[in-house]
């Protein structure tokens, strides 16, 4: 229970007071934020509806004229409700967070990385190096050229994984085989969680030799 | 309740606007009833404060009087007083940050500290001394312009800051609304605040992109708009870029053939600076121009076509460029998915960057609204949202600059990415890493590098007093908050027993607390001199202006003068010293008149005699 | 934050940074992620029949900590018997690096690439057949 300090009234944690209405300096989780059920499939364009609509409530803009607790409620409840929504809004975020909600840690029993896609990483990795390394100018365009077609490769890759992804998220919703569904998502969290560093490592490779 | 105002702390220039019957509407703050404040103060030797246009005059520059003579006027800078400029550029830097261009520029004191300092007359002054002048004057124009009605008292305001300005530089503009005492309810970046006076009639719905190319900043701001929600998705910039750079640019072509040391004259370097603004404001309406700078006994005289500005604008315009891919990227669209443009700033009045912004948009940018207003206007709609008097309206903006902490090997831990919605916060763990360790240091950063020693540090904290316990077992955490203002908060707590921790901050850059108490003091003790004796020692300033320069040019030019001319000199110079230490300070602006009058031929021709050497040297060195 | 000199030597120059020969004798590989990060990371140990660790290398494309982990980890295993290396708890790494809470993956990556690559050697030694090779060799980076 927690205590509204605008009128007093003590009650469920929540990010407005059902009382008067006043901001509510609470920490819980992302649904609760929202007030949306727990469910991994989310329409996003309600999310943003419901996310708009707290804001016009509860945002410190709300409250410039007021006393400093209450500012102060109005601003760390914001605080939360802006995390819940990019928490719910991106799927990878969203499902990484499913798995603390549930107990779960994503590193564990989860170290093994498909072989395909650890050949993939450290063939690329090396890539890289390579074009870091060559001093040639003609050389380092053409392992450019080449890292960049990778470059599309791995985006294909890693839309592939986000489709996985919301094929994951649609399961857990209508099946009760968690265990199962744990690992699958874990799998599925982790490959992207591989193919975004790599990702960001090519992307600032081919940044700093479009630079030189 | 009080009104909120709205004011735009430029560069170049100032405004202050507030809603009027709906409609937010500059005030007129200019002496020729302009809404423009030129962003420049002067500083006389005693402190006097002067901003705006009178301050313009009295940088030093040189100037054509009767007859075609041309003399040097105005505070010459250090211990003759000086004129402060683009003060805005300095705000929130350490002395260590001062780029080696702008060193030139002005007299500071010491650069080692957290916070640059100018160096004028006996005293120092920070930026947002400097800012809170500005700001003070804006206060007082409106209020006049109001008719001094105690009901119209500016105290609560909106001030805008580029939307790229890290840490240190908002809480720089924050203490500049305090020292000039006002309250300031919210920092608002400038592009956003330019969207609400776009789309406070329209209530459009779309995607936005504003493209804020100012006199000494850029800033691009995606945003998205719907149903009165003004939801930054993405912001970028520079805060050292803006038409300033361009004016730089034609001045070094203007004076390319003179000799290093008469380029580096803060009278000639002004002088020219002037001309180049001119020039370039001129050539948005003509091809070609002629660009003439007199200086003594010899005039720069050039042509200059638009073609030829454009040619040395390009290079700052593509930087812009870069900066909007970047942008659109981390908004996650395309050129094509932005419904509209719009130009702020006065530096998109030059065609180069409407056509650059339009090949880039694929779309003719909006510019309806005046672009040196847009962005007082919208922090008055943002002041009148925070009244409650714009019904659903709200915006919500993000924080332009990844926060971070530093972690081994010096790198940086990234805690809140750039382009994330404000107000947020994040709680982080930390523990001990040796047995009976009492306190844990944490090194806060702002930036986007990898590496710690390449972003800015913007505090360090002291956790502690921590219990003493095996390392790794007091959980301690910290959390780290970024205010609407975009400004970092932060508490700590022990999580075992629930305490608060006090944490020990030191900001990296910027004034602590009690400098600003102290600044606060000494504000209020020159507010109180009256304005008799103020006067009175702005006339004496005068005297011992030209008496020292006097003094300081007859030791090394005293050759260039012949003996009764010297009688003369000497004979008005002593009743100069003798009035000035009298009360009447018209005999003393009198007698500094008529010094003025008899040393003017000197001056000429020590002039002459200069520009002659070193024309002659410049000539000989490019014989050899 | 203060680190050990130790750490930033790691750090700025890890040691054994490489691959064996793909069908070199006696090496055996472990290749593990941490999904925290995305890091993926390479380890190998070149193991004497009697089961005592003579060299090893690593790739770890990835953070300070995970680089400066492997390479003080390639450093303490040589010389030891596989049973006692499979006994490393990441708690000595991160003792030893003083990592801070937010690298503690790290450190667990290189206790796991260990077991990872005795395991892979136990297997093919007792099968004697040639496991998957997850990297191409190539030159050193």
């Amino acid at each position: 229970m927690i205590e509204c300090l605008s009128c007093g009234r003590q009650q469920e944690p929540s990010l407005i007071c059902a009382e008067c209405g006043s901001p509510l300096a609470a920490q819980f989780d992302c649904f609760a934020a929202l007030g949306l059920p727990r469910r991994l499939t989310i329409d996003l364009d309600a999310l943003e509806r419901r996310y708009h609509e707290l804001s016009r409530k509860i945002h410190p803009d709300r409250f410039a004229s007021k006393g400093p607790k209450v500012r102060d409620a109005s601003l760390r409840a914001t605080a939360t409700l802006t995390r819940s929504y990019r928490t719910l809004r991106d799927p990878v975020a969203r499902g990484l967070y499913w798995l603390e909600l549930n107990g779960e840690k994503l590193a564990e029993n989860n170290k093994r990385v498909p072989v395909e896609l650890a050949e993939l990483v450290f063939e690329v990795q090396e890539q890289l190096a390579e074009m870091q390394l060559s001093s040639d100018p003609e050389e380092a365009v053409e392992r450019a050229t080449e890292i960049a077609a990778r470059r599309i490769e791995l985006q294909f890759k890693m839309d592939e994984a986000l489709v996985e992804l919301d094929r994951n998220f649609a399961k857990w919703d209508e099946s009760a085989d968690q265990k199962m569904l744990t690992l699958e998502l874990k799998t599925t969290l982790s490959n992207i969680a591989y193919l975004r560093t790599l990702i960001r490592d090519v992307d600032r490779a081919l940044e700093n030799s479009k630079a030189a | 309740m009080a009104r909120i105002f709205g004011i735009d702390l430029g560069t170049t220039n100032s405004l202050i606007a507030a809603m009027e019957n709906g409609e937010p509407r500059v005030i007129a703050v200019g002496e020729n009833g302009s809404a423009l404040l030129p962003s420049v103060v002067a500083i006389a030797p005693d402190s006097a404060v002067t901003v705006g246009e009178r301050a313009i005059e009295m940088e030093p520059h040189l100037t054509v009087e009767r007859g075609g003579r041309v003399s040097a006027v105005g505070f010459a800078g250090g211990e003759y007083g000086a004129v402060i400029r683009s003060a805005k550029r300095y705000m929130g830097l350490g002395g260590d940050e001062i780029a080696p261009e702008d060193r030139a520029r002005y007299m500071f004191a010491d650069l080692s500290g957290p916070v640059v300092r100018f160096q004028i007359g006996k005293r120092v002054f920070t930026p947002s001394q400097i800012s809170a002048e500005i700001l003070r004057a804006l206060k007082g124009s409106a209020e006049r312009a109001f008719g001094n009605n105690e009901n119209e008292k500016v105290e609560r305001v909106v001030i805008t800051v580029p939307a790229y300005f890290n840490d240190g530089q908002r809480q720089a503009t924050k203490d500049a609304g305090r020292l000039a005492g006002l309250e300031v309810v919210r920092l608002v970046n400038e592009p956003t605040a330019a969207s609400l006076a776009y789309g406070l009639n329209k209530m459009a719905t779309g995607n936005v992109a504003v493209f804020d190319f100012g006199g000494g900043t850029f800033d691009i701001s995606i945003l998205s708009i719907k149903e009165g929600i003004f939801e930054v998705l993405a912001t970028n910039g520079d805060t050292h870029l803006g038409g300033d750079d361009i004016d730089r640019a034609l001045v070094d072509w203007l004076l390319a053939e003179l000799p290093e040391t008469l380029k580096l004259d803060r009278h000639v370097w002004n002088s020219a600076r002037m001309a180049a603004e001119d020039a370039k404001k001129r050539l948005t309406d003509v091809a070609e121009t002629d660009v003439v700078v007199e200086l003594p006994g010899h005039s720069i005289r050039k042509h200059l076509t638009r073609d030829a500005l454009e040619g040395l604008a390009a290079p700052f315009i593509a930087r812009t460029l870069k900066r909007c891919e970047l942008a659109i990227a981390d908004a996650k669209l395309t050129p094509d998915n932005i419904d509209a443009v719009v130009l702020v700033g006065g530096s998109t009045r030059m065609p180069l960057v409407r056509r650059r912004v339009a090949e880039m948009f694929h779309r003719e940018p909006l510019c309806s609204i005046n672009p040196d207003q847009v962005v007082a206007l919208g922090a008055a709609v943002q002041a009148s949202v925070l009244m409650g008097t714009q019904g659903d309206m709200l915006l919500l903006d993000v924080v332009p600059l990844s926060l971070g902490i530093e972690t081994m090997g010096g790198v940086m831990e990234r805690l809140i990415h750039r382009n994330t919605t404000i107000p947020t916060s994040v709680a982080e763990g930390f523990t001990t890493a040796v047995d009976n360790q009492t306190h844990v240091d944490i090194h806060v950063l702002q930036g986007e590098r990898e590496l710690a020693k390449d972003c800015r540090s913007l505090a360090r904290f002291k956790l502690g007093p921590i219990q003493a316990q095996p390392a790794g077992v007091p959980r301690i955490e910290v959390t780290f908050l970024i205010d609407a203002n975009g400004i970092l908060n932060v508490n700590a707590r022990d999580e075992r027993t629930g305490r608060e921790h006090s944490v020990d901050v030191k900001p990296s850059y910027g004034l602590t607390d009690d400098e600003i108490e102290r600044m606060l003091e000494e504000a209020i003790d020159l507010g109180e001199q009256d304005l008799e004796e103020r006067l009175l020692i702005s006339a004496r300033n005068d005297a011992d202006q030209i008496l020292g320069a006097l003094r300081k040019q007859l030791g090394e030019f005293g050759r260039l003068i012949d003996a009764g001319e010297r009688a003369r000199m000497d004979e008005v110079a002593e009743r100069v010293e003798a009035a000035r230490t009298g009360a009447d300070r018209e005999l003393i602006a009198k007698l500094v008149e008529e010094l003025n009058e008899v040393t003017t031929p000197f001056a000429e021709r020590i002039m002459d005699a200069a520009i002659k050497l070193a024309l002659e040297k410049k000539s000989v060195e490019e014989l050899s | 934050m203060a680190y050990s000199d130790k750490v930033i030597e790691h750090y700025n120059n890890p040691r054994n940074v490489g691959s064996f020969a793909k069908d070199e004798k006696g090496v055996g590989t472990g290749v593990v992620g941490a999904p925290e990060c995305g890091d993926v990371m390479k380890l190998q140990l070149k193991i004497s029949d009697n089961g005592v660790i003579e060299d090893a290398r690593f790739k770890t494309f990835g953070c300070g900590s995970a680089i400066a982990s492997s390479s003080y980890v390639t450093e303490l295993v040589k010389g030891k018997h596989i049973d006692e290396a499979m006994t490393i708890k990441n708690t000595v790494i991160v003792k030893e690096l003083n990592l801070p809470p937010v690298k503690i993956h790290c450190s667990v990556l290189a206790e796991d690439a260990i077991k990872a690559a005795i395991t892979d050697w136990r297997k093919r030694k007792g099968d004697d057949v040639a496991v998957e090779e997850p990297a191409k060799t190539s030159k050193e980076a």
